[in-house]
């Protein structure tokens, strides 16, 4: 079997109630170069999901008895871990109340398993416990009027306080923020942040928005900080202090 | 008259106004019946005595035993009384009541007994005849007497009839309240649970009542239990069937995956064939699935106001992207901006099997037109939705059923016609759950038309 990576293989957390999806899906993950654990009981979930020792939970919200919601919420009340979710096709609900808990990126059971992987290998992306695809590129600390961000550190700050945000909200903040002022096309956004094109009827997106707004708060001069433009995508709003882009050596410090 | 509340307050008081009115005439024909003239001579008769009375107490005592007598009258009997000589002087030398002067003239000039209604009572003045012939008038004023009564003052019955009226109004009011309030509580519960909540009951109010409205709110109150529980118990049917029906096809598909990883490039054809299939069996569990919801009351999500406008673009760019594979368009032009009643989804699911049907019928090249515009003339306001395709169009006889279940034209089962049929009568259903209607009909210069009519809220000039 070809080896994938050098370093040691990235762990998974598996955790779905369907055992001989949870075998099939451990031997496929395997070949793609992950190590998989995978979990049919909710709570022992949580339980290792919150050990600390993987990099991305594969979470099924579609299991009996105990809520996925519900796991989802107890580890996102402890813990960043980059979640994905599996959901029901054609759930509407189950994607938004995901999305708005704090998972990263949901997928609709029956998936390509092809389609979990790239997904998989987005989340890891972003939360940079994969190296970036464009190696080279300076991590420069970007700040907009009273918020702050360093993606080197991956910490944002507002109005001097720091925000928890997941993968998925800490890129699309970055993006915004530096392209402050200009509108960026909801696909752009999907391309940068999820890794995939922006499908029809996919409101990814538009719930990490959300939860962006609802994380950072009111402006301040009260008014949005994330302004949605209709059928064109979002643009972050500038008022008067304006950017201020500061390279990853300088001293933090306004200017 | 439409209202119950109104239907019963009006019957009751009308009633009880008649029969009041009822009671006063008989009451007035009684009395006219009786005839004044029997009433007047028992006042007349009642008055003499005094009179007579009186004037022995003057022949006998002087004007101070007749003084001493008329004072007595007025605080046992409340009555003014005066006796006055034929020219009107009075013996006692009090002050006569106001008219007394004028009363007596008139007594004196008929002979008669004079009554006259004042504002505070009766008075009456008779003739008495002294000792030695000589005519003498007793007048008195009686104000309140039983002996006023006698006589009837009309004012009276009108403000007797005015207090029927006003207690009758308060009563029947009351009584009309009583019986429809719980009425219309019903309704308004009936209303919510036919909109779609489910927990809508007809509450204390209606159910505490031990007589047949209370019996009627308690079994309403027990039927929407049973209709929240049927509902429920559906909803989490469809959910489980769906849960596993899907669960043998993620597990094929992931093992698709691992052959796909560790079989020969040979085999790549067969296992394409395999997640082509795969995938077609899990769109055919969906859809049935959604008609399946559609037909059947689990479906009841709260309805909002849907922008027509944005939906048609939406389903114009994402039909858009599809067209580009075949080097064709899908174009959305709004006349106006229309807002409808329902669950956005659910009509963007309608719209999207027609714009993709359109879209895989339409020849290479051309471009498939969706139109959105109101028609606020029509009763009641509609909005109007087309898609224009440049297609084949559908056989005349076939324009009907195109909208049922599993219907395909072509008798063969031909892939590249897409689809298992069942998306137009997803559509058809979603339509008509939302108070509209769906056509299809043959364009002119080739092609089809698919026109969508859904009631509007309001519309705006795009």
């Amino acid at each position: 079997m070809p080896e994938k990576t050098n370093h040691p293989k990235t762990r998974l957390l598996l955790v779905d109630d369907d055992v001989e999806l949870c075998e099939l899906l451990t031997q496929y993950l395997g070949s793609e170069g992950f190590e998989v654990e995978a979990i049919q009981d909710a709570a022992t979930g949580v339980e290792r999901a919150l050990g600390g020792v993987f990099a991305l939970a594969v979470l099924d919200v579609m299991m009996p008895g105990i809520d996925g919601f519900e796991v989802l919420r107890r580890i996102r009340a402890r813990s960043a871990l980059p979640v994905l979710m599996l959901t029901a096709r054609g759930d509407d609900v189950d994607r938004i109340v995901g999305l708005e808990i704090g998972a990263d990126d949901y997928l609709p059971k029956p998936f390509n398993p092809r389609e979990l992987v790239a997904r998989i290998h987005a989340i890891l992306r972003r939360a940079g416990a994969h190296p970036p695809a464009d190696a080279h590129e300076p991590a420069v600390r970007v700040a907009v009027d009273d918020v702050e961000l360093d993606p080197g550190a991956r910490v944002v700050h507002c109005a001097g306080r720091p925000v928890e945000l997941t993968s998925a909200e800490f890129a699309l903040l970055e993006l915004l923020l530096r392209e402050a002022g200009r509108v960026v096309p909801r696909d752009e956004l999907s391309r940068t942040v999820l890794g995939r094109r922006l499908m029809p009827f996919d409101r990814s997106i538009d719930m990490h928005v959300s939860n962006l707004r609802r994380k950072l708060g009111p402006g301040s001069d009260q008014a949005e900080r994330i302004k949605t433009v209709r059928s064109l995508g979002y643009l972050y709003v500038v008022s008067g202090m304006g950017r201020r882009d500061a390279a990853a050596g300088d001293a933090p410090g306004p200017t | 008259m439409r209202s119950l509340f109104l239907k019963i307050f009006l019957c009751f008081w009308l009633a009880t106004i008649l029969l009041a009115a009822e009671f006063v005439a008989f009451d007035q024909w009684n009395r006219r019946e009786h005839g004044p003239s029997h009433r007047r001579a028992v006042l007349g008769n009642i008055v003499s005595l005094y009179g007579d009375r009186a004037l022995q107490k003057w022949e006998r005592g002087g004007s101070a035993a007749l003084r001493a007598y008329c004072e007595r009258l007025g605080q046992t009997a409340e009555m003014h009384a005066v006796l006055l000589d034929e020219h009107g002087t009075d013996l006692a030398e009090q002050t006569p009541p106001a008219g007394a002067a004028e009363l007596a003239a008139r007594v004196q000039a008929t002979g008669e007994l004079q009554v006259d209604h004042t504002a505070t009572g009766l008075l009456v003045g008779t003739r008495v005849t002294g000792a030695n012939e000589q005519p003498y008038v007793f007048v008195t004023e009686i104000t309140r007497s039983p002996l006023r009564d006698v006589f009837g003052n009309p004012t009276t019955w009108m403000w007797r009839l005015l207090a029927v009226i006003v207690t009758g109004g308060i009563v029947c009011y009351g009584l009309a309240r009583y019986l429809t309030a719980p009425i219309r509580r019903l309704r308004t519960a009936a209303g919510q649970l036919a909109r779609g909540d489910l927990t809508a009951r007809a509450g204390a109010q209606a159910g505490r009542r031990r007589d047949e409205i209370g019996d009627l709110g308690r079994d309403f109150d027990f039927m929407a239990e049973r209709v929240e529980a049927l509902v429920a118990a559906e909803r989490r049917l469809l959910r489980d069937i769906s849960h596993e029906l899907r669960s043998p096809l993620a597990r094929l598909n992931v093992a698709l995956g691992l052959a796909r990883q560790n079989a020969a490039p040979a085999a790549a054809p067969a296992l394409d064939r395999i997640e082509r299939e795969a995938e077609r069996l899990n769109e055919l569990i969906g859809q049935l699935l959604t008609l399946t919801r559609l037909e059947s009351a689990a479906q009841t999500s709260d309805a909002v106001e849907v922008q027509l406008g944005e939906l048609v673009a939406e389903v114009a760019a994402d039909g858009e992207f599809e067209a580009a594979t075949r080097n064709g368009h899908v174009r959305a032009l709004c006349a106006h901006d229309c807002v409808t009643h329902g669950t956005a989804d659910l009509l963007r699911s309608a719209l999207e099997n027609v714009v993709r049907n359109a879209v895989q019928h339409t020849a290479d090249g051309t471009e498939v037109t969706v139109t959105l515009r109101a028609e606020p003339a029509a009763a009641p306001a509609t909005a109007v939705i087309e898609v224009r395709d440049h297609g084949p169009g559908v056989p005349e006889a076939a324009l009907q059923n195109i909208f049922r279940p599993f219907y395909r034209i072509a008798d063969a089962r031909d892939r590249k016609t897409g689809g298992v049929g069942l998306g137009l009568a997803i559509t058809e259903r979603a339509i008509r759950l939302h108070g509209g209607t769906v056509r299809a009909a043959n364009a002119p210069d080739g092609g089809l038309i698919v026109r969508i009519e859904l009631p509007c809220l309001r519309a705006t000039p795009a």
